[in-house]
């Protein structure tokens, strides 16, 4: 845990906020998981401090795939998620982008390759849109929010897990 | 069950969250300000530890106009905001989550032509219905809200829906 990021004891919660990156190409989207991990989920992470969303992205996308040739789109979905992992309750907002890849960026041409960020063990691959129904992705919400992807209104989704 | 405020320091910076409402009446919403404070702000306030934004915002009501709305029907969120700026010489990360709500048609708070004193105590809050000529000459926090906010009124807001960022010194 980077002391920089959003990511704070409150009480007995965790406060967290994350943007994430909706790169679709060709009716495929990308999705990430470190190698041990069942469940995908779309590629991103902790925002800092100081840092907008879309800079957030702007860095991980860099860090973990090492691309520089996209641009990143202003907000299409906000979701407050509440949790709970392990011993803790989360509290989460998610910001995700749309993000599109420009010129001929190698991930575009792989269906599953591995993050080149050593220490994170990340492996990536596109699924199809009209897979997502039944594909191994958390959280579940995001399908919902996936399939209106291409609407122009703001995707909102308030969740709250009960255990 | 009273939780905690999401505020916290990081680094020297205050990350806050806070949901706020656009009420809107008669071609003109309402704004809230401190009365030490020169600025007008939408109505709302800081979102507790594991609280919906939108049940903030009518905490918030609650506490500063009396008002009573349904936790239980959700609202809106018609926008994002990401605010960086100081205040009091403080430096602030703040994102501010705008949903859209409504009064019962019978609500006193609709019917006040001049500004008005909130109800919670100690808050100091005064409160007044502002319309297009007035957000445009007033002082409004955060200031790039105030397109948005026209627009709004113009009734064309609902084609541009997301989140606008600005760097505020």
């Amino acid at each position: 845990m980077k002391n920089r990021d959003i990511n704070i004891r409150i009480e007995d919660y965790i406060l967290n906020c994350r943007a994430v990156a909706i790169i679709i190409n060709n009716d495929n989207i990308l999705f990430q998981k470190r190698k041990q991990d069942e469940f995908w989920a779309l590629p991103g992470g902790k925002i800092r401090v100081g840092e907008t969303t879309k800079e957030t992205i702007i860095r991980e996308l860099e860090e973990e795939l090492g691309l520089n040739k996209f641009n990143v789109s202003d907000v299409s979905t906000v979701s407050e998620y509440f949790f709970e992992f392990g011993e803790d309750k989360y509290h989460q907002f998610i910001f995700g982008h749309k993000v599109l890849v420009k010129g001929d960026e190698w991930i575009l041409k792989n269906n599953e390759f591995d993050g080149i960020e050593e220490q994170e063990n990340l492996v990536f691959k596109w699924f199809k849109l009209e897979e997502l129904g039944t594909a191994p992705i958390k959280p579940d919400f995001l399908k919902e929010q996936l399939e209106n992807i291409n609407k122009k209104e703001l995707q909102f989704i308030t969740y709250k897990e009960e255990k | 069950m009273e939780k905690t405020d999401i505020q916290f320091e990081i680094e020297g910076i205050t990350v806050n969250c806070r949901a706020v409402g656009i009420l809107f009446n008669n071609n003109k919403i309402l704004f809230q300000k401190r009365q030490k404070d020169n600025f007008w702000a939408l109505p709302g306030g800081k979102i507790s530890i594991m609280e919906k934004g939108y049940h903030a915002v009518k905490r918030e009501l609650n506490e500063e106009l009396g008002i009573n709305l349904d936790p239980q029907i959700p609202n809106d969120l018609l926008d994002v905001k990401e605010n960086f700026f100081e205040y009091e010489g403080k430096k602030f990360h703040e994102f501010i989550f705008i949903y859209s709500m409504e009064l019962p048609k019978n609500s006193d708070i609709l019917f006040h032509d001049e500004s008005f004193v909130g109800a919670e105590k100690g808050k100091d809050l005064v409160f007044k219905w502002l319309d297009k000529e007035q957000i445009l000459s007033e002082n409004i926090a955060p200031n790039f809200m105030v397109n948005d906010l026209i627009d709004y009124i113009d009734g064309c807001h609902k084609n541009k829906k997301y989140m606008r960022t600005m760097r505020r010194k």
